[in-house]
């Protein structure tokens, strides 16, 4: 038994490692092989580069920052790029704390809601029959590919005329009914076993209990995974705050980091507050997915391979 | 999509035998069904419906936060026509795609096919993570960290050029060069995803095609453009797709680095609209240009349909 099932588990890891000996030009394989290895690293350090660039800079003296040849390497790390940029370097009010905690806030609140109505609205449309239940699906998904810009302006001008603008109203309801999030949930939810279901029907569980009670424990890893991209995308969403926040105490931090960008024009030694900013503004994103990257790995093949 | 019934409605507990007691109980299902989903549905009607219809009604009209709103018939869409600036913006939005989809497809193909192509699962997982990390931070951030690149004084292009005895370029202050600097930027930091859905697809080609083709003669290139390239379909039309509606609709790099400058050579759909909405508070222009932005956008991604399905028959 044992001796078969190990052969069994060679017999796969063996199949495994053999799919990607097939990608590469037969003959001299090892060869090849370095340089495909070569490549990869070549490739992923200049698509890491800019990132490293801005940690970097971002902890440099401000009279290192802008010079020629450029330091690649960090000799004397201070933290001057992120005070000035707490305090508001030559910005009159800059509440920065205040930008971070709008956009935690409302990240949160936000990403609850999406998250609640996705995953009623998911359960349903995974597990239960009523008439048009398909075609109200794809409705719902295919306005995903739909420009966004295409009914910004009367998003705009409806949140405007229900006095939204300004509050945290505007940044947290009209997103709450996510296309993207329903559709993770539901191709999630139309994997969990029937018997489940039956079985707790017979219990006589109500279907807000088959909810509550079945379907959301089951469903913890994808509600992580749903929960962490919304708010990333909450967090890094750039353009509809800019739209409809005009007072500086209720700015998101990408929009009050934008006025400061404008403010200072970032040149010279400024660019080490540009980059403490940009730093600043991505140190939870990266946080989240170091660690949940698998989760978040697994959410983008299930929202694009399944559909 | 899923025709199998997985609900169990046709499941009856013992005591509802009878017809009636069984309608009874399905119109109760379905029902709870409705109810379930209604929440969804009310903010999607309100948010995502009606501004379909409010946008079509605003591309009509001369609209004021508080004054008389004046049914100007076709005008606006004249004016967005008319209008030197927007009708660069379309060209240019165009021109963008047309830089930034191509090359940002090859690139994460042969990202994730080199990927792929590594022995060790660790290392695999590693340079998903690697590649992916980039994508994960805000378009704000990494145009503002892509300023301070393309800095004709400081900036590590220019650093680069010189290293090679050429001449440092003004990438992002010269008429010519502003709008492929913005597309290059594109290509080299937004390939996390498509990177991710590759490699994925990848893993699931079996592996049988590859020998089969192998011992039939098949070369390298012969390989990929009669396997890899059509078992992709799928996962090559997402891309494009996505790609194609990112690209038609780019505003932040656009109004972190240039501002639409210089003379116009960058202005694109997205950042007129912005203009337009809110500097000169022409609502009506840039519904227009907004409607006008989704007939191509849709009319380009039926195209890719169409192409893609002609492939996948043959």
């Amino acid at each position: 038994m044992a001796a078969k099932a190990s052969l069994d588990q060679s017999r796969r890891v063996s199949a495994i490692t053999n799919v990607y000996t097939r990608l590469l030009p037969e003959g001299m394989t090892s060869a090849t092989r370095y340089v495909a290895l070569f490549l990869v690293v070549l490739l992923g350090a200049i698509s890491l580069f800019p990132l490293y660039w801005a940690i970097i800079t971002s902890f440099k003296h401000p009279q290192d920052v802008a010079t020629i040849p450029p330091s690649f390497i960090l000799t004397r790390p201070v933290l001057k790029n992120y005070i000035g940029l707490l305090q508001g370097t030559g910005v009159a009010n800059a509440p920065v704390v205040r930008w971070f905690w709008n956009s935690v806030f409302t990240g949160v609140a936000s990403t609850l809601g999406v998250v609640l109505l996705a995953s009623l609205a998911g359960y349903s449309f995974a597990r239960k029959q009523f008439p048009g239940r398909d075609k109200i699906f794809w409705a719902i998904i295919s306005t995903m590919l739909v420009p966004a810009w295409s009914t910004l302006i009367a998003t705009y001008v409806l949140t405007l005329k229900m006095g939204m603008h300004d509050t945290y109203w505007a940044l947290i309801i009209p997103g709450l009914a996510s296309p993207f999030a329903l559709f993770l949930f539901r191709q999630f939810a139309m994997t969990l076993p029937e018997e489940l279901f039956q079985a707790a029907r017979i219990d006589g569980a109500h279907e807000l209990q088959l909810w509550w009670l079945i379907t959301l424990p089951l469903s913890k890893p994808v509600l992580a995974t749903l929960a962490i991209f919304t708010f990333v995308a909450h967090w890094n969403d750039f353009l509809w705050p800019l739209l409809v926040l005009n007072k500086p105490q209720i700015y998101t931090m990408p929009v009050g980091v934008s006025i400061i960008m404008y403010q200072i024009r970032g040149d010279g030694p400024t660019y080490g507050i540009s980059m403490s900013a940009a730093v600043l503004m991505s140190v939870l994103p990266i946080a989240a997915f170091l660690l949940m990257q698998r989760q978040m790995i697994q959410g983008i093949t299930i929202g694009s391979l399944k559909g | 999509m899923d025709t199998v019934d997985r609900s169990g409605s046709g499941w009856q507990p013992p005591s509802k035998r009878f017809p009636w007691q069984r309608m009874k109980f399905s119109t109760v299902d379905k029902l709870w069904g409705y109810l379930l989903i209604a929440p969804f549905l009310a903010f999607f009607a309100v948010f995502v419906v009606l501004p379909y219809g409010m946008v079509i009604w605003l591309s009509f009209v001369d609209w004021h936060p508080r004054g008389i709103t004046e049914n100007v018939g076709w005008q606006n869409y004249i004016d967005v026509i008319e209008m030197p600036s927007a009708r660069k913006a379309m060209v240019n939005s165009f021109y963008y795609a047309l830089m930034v989809v191509p090359a940002s497809t090859i690139l994460s193909l042969v990202t994730a096919i080199l990927i792929i192509s590594l022995r060790s699962p660790t290392l695999r997982g590693f340079f998903q993570a690697t590649f992916y990390l980039p994508s994960v931070i805000s378009g704000l951030a990494v145009a503002i960290i892509w300023r301070f690149v393309f800095d004709f004084h400081v900036g590590v292009l220019n650093f680069a050029l010189s290293l090679v005895n050429l001449e440092p370029m003004n990438w992002l202050g010269n008429v010519y060069s502003a709008l492929p600097s913005l597309a290059g930027m594109a290509v080299v930091s937004s390939n996390g995803v498509a990177i991710i859905i590759f490699c994925a697809a990848l893993l699931g080609i079996p592996t049988s095609l590859y020998d089969a083709a192998a011992v039939d003669g098949a070369g390298f290139w012969h390989k990929h453009w009669s396997i890899t390239l059509p078992l992709l379909t799928p996962a090559l039309l997402y891309v494009i797709v996505v790609s194609t509606l990112g690209a038609l609709q780019v505003f932040v790099p656009v109004f972190v680095l240039t501002r639409g400058g210089p003379v116009h050579s960058t202005m694109t759909v997205g950042y007129y609209i912005y203009n337009q909405l809110i500097f000169y508070g022409n609502t009506g222009t840039a519904a227009a240009a907004g409607l006008l932005l989704l007939l191509a956008t849709v009319g380009f991604t039926i195209m890719q349909f169409r192409r893609f399905s002609q492939v996948v028959e043959f």
